[in-house]
């Protein structure tokens, strides 16, 4: 069905029978609304024939009275013949005599016409006064001229056609709804089969407009709307003969002219053209286009502008303004329009400054944090525009670069104390051998000295390596934080009372003298007791290891401003010439011929722990005087 | 006749530890990994077992809890320092003790004998009254003496009096000052390590390493406490 309507001939036939109903829709509603004016709903059918033909009905009542009364004869009279005509008449004087006919007097009168008698200079005359349907009772001094027709109406004459004209009139008067629905549904059923079907063909999905869809709507519009006016222009025009033939000739191409118009009107829509393809459009898109390309070309400009340049033309520009405004001010005609457009600009300036200083504000926010380490900071760039987006952009790749450094980097240090860690374990299986047959070599002593000694030597390294492998991965984890550090409040006198305690025997055996000073009640710092003593073991031990024989070695804690303070101070033997700095850095040690035993982690290590237990680690060269200094902030 | 059984992938480390421990009340099997121990563990009665955990086939710590489905055979772990995760993870699935490589010879006989001689003889051991005991350390309150399995220890009266307060309060930290108390009856002076002093002697006395304690340690900065057996297991 779909296929068959949307084949050509189909299509025209559709065309045209659809302009056809809507003529006849047209054709249906003039005629009912004349019929309403006309009386065709109301009145009677006689009526209605009387009421056409009234003007004949008068001038025969006229000539036949007044040729009666007057005696007179006129020539028409005789046109009133029962063989010349339809109408049947009968007159009657004052008292009822038939004075004339042209039939039998009996019968139905279906009209009457009353004329009075006037003397005039040329003899009686008859003047009609009254007409009407209905008889009248009281006829004194009138006369009465009564009509009906002839049945079957058998004379050619204007009577027997108008008799026949409103016949079908009232015939037609009800059905001409009947034809006006019944086309109109048609018709719109008709239309709405054309608009689906136009822009398509048979056994096929896509559209095929025709060429008149090419053509810009509005002008096909203009177009139609100028056929129109020209046509109603023409009818206004006419005399009422050329009317009825205009009529009967403009409506059938209005008609399809108006269909052709609502199918393309619903091809361009399935196409989606209806308001694109129009001159309108077209001319608006163009200027559109041009105007954005300005503007995008200007922009361009001003981006590819450096910063100054930029800032120089927004300077220039508003010095213009400025300039501008000026003249206008001393100009007396336009000085109104000089303030508003100052306040306009002022507006504008004032919009923008605080714009500028939002964003810097937002901007510095976002460097400030940079700057004090926080790298997962984002500067949020929505809102921004210009350079300060540019600039925000940067600052957030700035961090997010850096954080990936230090990702690397962090992830690099963990490698490297997982791999020293996992190398330290396969050198100690090995070095575990080495220590346990040279100390089987030092028990079993032989008679030569040299063999003795060399086992001797065998045993110390061996030991200085274990010692060294352990300091080595305590070193890398407490340098890349893979040390876990339990905080819990220590008691730090405590702390130091154990950790003298400890080594008070040893120094004894060195030949130092311990001297350890503990102020009275309790100081509490946030440390991991077991890394604490960690830091005591090695600085105690370097103590007992570098220190003069004979020397004192003084430990002390103190309260200062809030820090509990350590003090580590002993005399070495050897002489120091080194700094400080170079003390704790890695595998230095006190003296440079690096023969004694120990290893220079010692001093590093305690370095570590005390740092990542939120202490600070100072060490002091004064002359032969080591001293080492911890302070932990006091918690209460 | 003691059967010891040296478990290591190391052949070197097994001979060492062989002429460490030649003693004639020992008997010496070695195996070099946790599938031959487990075997021969089956085959023979084991007195005590020296186990690496790092070995090939089976690591130590799986063959250690095959062994304990069925046997309660004193087991000591040798191991790297740095497996701290490993050792602790030993020692919560039924190891008695553990020895850390590179090893002392003189610790690792000691050790040895230690568990020795508390799986064959402690158990038997007649518990007389007055007497506490904390692992193989024993202090008979009577007699007023300290064995360290089985063996006599000599301590000074302080020392002594220490050993008994911390050992009668198990687990419980005495703080310097509060032990000073306790022992003195009166206040310590500011600045006094006569405490530390002391119960770094102690330690020198009762236990086998006494950088490694493995009953009387110190809580640095809070004081010191005796912990009972196995209890250090969990560190």
């Amino acid at each position: 069905m779909e296929n068959f309507v949307k084949r050509m001939p189909v299509k025209i036939i559709c065309f045209l029978l659809c302009g056809i109903f809507l003529c006849t829709t047209l054709a249906s509603i003039v005629g009912a609304v004349i019929f309403a004016f006309e009386g065709f709903y109301t009145e009677s059918e006689n009526q209605l024939l009387v009421d056409t033909v009234h003007g004949n009905l008068r001038t025969a009542a006229n000539i036949i009275t007044r040729s009666a009364v007057s005696g007179k004869d006129y020539n028409e009279e005789y046109e009133y013949s029962a063989e010349r005509t339809n109408l049947r008449y009968c007159l009657f004087d004052e008292s009822k005599n038939t004075v004339a006919t042209n039939c039998d007097a009996d019968g139905e009168w279906i009209y009457y016409y009353w004329f009075e008698i006037k003397e005039t200079e040329n003899g009686p005359d008859a003047i009609c006064v009254r007409s009407g349907e209905v008889p009248i009772k009281n006829t004194d001094g009138k006369w009465t001229f009564a009509i009906r027709f002839e049945e079957g109406f058998p004379v050619e004459d204007e009577y027997a056609l108008f008799s026949f004209l409103v016949d079908i009139g009232y015939t037609l008067r009800y059905w001409i709804y009947a034809i006006g629905i019944g086309s109109l549904v048609l018709f719109i059923a008709l239309l709405v089969v054309l608009m689906s079907v136009s822009a398509r063909r048979p056994n096929s999905h896509e559209l095929h407009p025709g060429y008149l869809n090419r053509v810009p709507f509005d002008i096909i519009f203009v177009v139609v709307i100028a056929l129109f006016g020209a046509a109603l222009g023409v009818l206004s025009e006419c005399n009422s003969y050329e009317l009825t033939i205009a009529l009967a000739i403009v409506p059938l191409p209005l008609a399809y002219l108006f269909i052709g118009t609502c199918m393309s009107i619903a091809a361009r829509i399935k196409q989606r053209s209806l308001l694109k393809n129009t001159v309108v459009w077209r001319v608006c898109a163009l200027l559109f286009k041009c105007l954005s390309r300005l503007w995008r070309g200007a922009v361009t400009l001003l981006r590819s502008l450096p910063t100054v340049w930029r800032t120089v033309i927004l300077l220039v520009v508003n010095f213009m303004l400025d300039f501008i405004i000026l003249a206008m001010m001393a100009d007396r005609a336009s000085d109104e329009l000089a303030v508003f457009l100052w306040l306009a600009k002022a507006t504008v300036i004032f919009g923008l400054g605080i714009y500028a200083g939002l964003f810097m504000r937002k901007l510095q926010k976002g460097a400030q944090a940079l700057a004090d380490g926080d790298l997962a900071y984002t500067t949020d760039t929505k809102g921004m525009y210009w350079d300060f987006k540019k600039h925000g952009e940067n600052l957030n790749r700035i961090s997010e670069g850096m954080s990936v450094a230090v990702e690397e980097r962090l992830q690099s240090e963990r490698m490297k104390t997982e791999l020293i860690t996992n190398v330290s374990h396969d050198i100690k299986t090995p070095l575990t051998s080495i220590i346990n047959y040279s100390n089987l070599i030092a028990d079993n002593k032989c008679d030569c000295e040299q063999h003795n000694e060399y086992s001797e030597v065998l045993l110390r390294k061996s030991e200085h390596l274990k010692r060294l492998l352990d300091d080595l991965v305590e070193i890398s984890k407490a340098n890349t934080g893979n040390l876990e550090i339990e905080f819990s409040p220590c008691d730090a006198g405590v702390l130091l009372e154990q950790a003298s305690g400890e080594y008070l025997q040893r120094c004894e055996a060195a030949g130092l003298e311990l001297i350890t000073s503990i102020p009275d009640g309790k100081i509490k710092i946030m440390a991991d007791g077991r890394r604490m003593w960690r830091v005591f073991d090695n600085l105690l031990n370097n103590a007992v290891k570098y220190s003069l024989f004979g020397s004192r070695v003084y430990i002390s804690l103190e309260k200062n401003n809030g820090m509990a303070r350590y003090t580590f101070k002993n005399t070495s033997k050897e002489l120091l010439n080194v700094t400080p700095k170079e003390l704790v850095e890695r595998f230095v040690r006190g003296d440079s011929s690096r023969s004694t035993e120990g290893n220079g982690l010692g001093l590093s290590i305690a370095q570590s722990l005390v740092e990542l237990q939120n202490g600070t680690f100072d060490i002091e060269i004064d002359g032969d005087l080591f001293k080492a200094t911890l302070a932990f902030p006091i918690v209460e | 006749m003691y059967n010891i059984l040296i478990c290591d992938d190391d052949q070197d480390i097994i001979n060492a530890l062989k002429i460490f421990l030649s003693d004639p009340e020992y008997s010496l099997f070695e195996a070099n990994n946790g599938k031959q121990a487990i075997e021969l563990i089956e085959k023979e009665e084991m007195h005590l077992v020296l186990m690496d955990i790092m070995m090939p086939e089976m690591d130590g710590i799986s063959a250690m809890v095959h062994i304990r489905r069925k046997n309660n055979v004193p087991v000591i772990l040798i191991t790297a320092k740095s497996e701290a995760s490993d050792m602790i993870l030993g020692l919560n699935v039924g190891a008695d003790d553990y020895i850390t490589k590179p090893f002392n010879p003189i610790e690792v006989a000691a050790r040895v004998k230690s568990q020795i001689r508390r799986y064959t003889q402690l158990g038997a051991a007649q518990m007389k009254p007055k007497t506490i005991s904390v692992g193989g350390i024993e202090l008979d309150d009577n007699a007023k003496t300290v064995t360290r399995d089985g063996m006599p220890i000599q301590l000074t009266p302080t020392e002594y009096e220490i050993l008994k307060l911390l050992m009668q309060n198990l687990g419980r930290v005495y703080s310097p000052k509060e032990i000073y108390k306790e022992i003195w009856r009166e206040s310590p002076y500011s600045a006094d390590n006569t405490v530390a002093v002391h119960i770094r002697h102690i330690r020198e006395k009762i236990e086998i390493n006494p950088a490694e304690p493995r009953y009387l340690k110190a809580v640095w900065g809070h004081g010191y406490v005796m912990e009972g057996d196995k209890q250090w297991k969990t560190l």
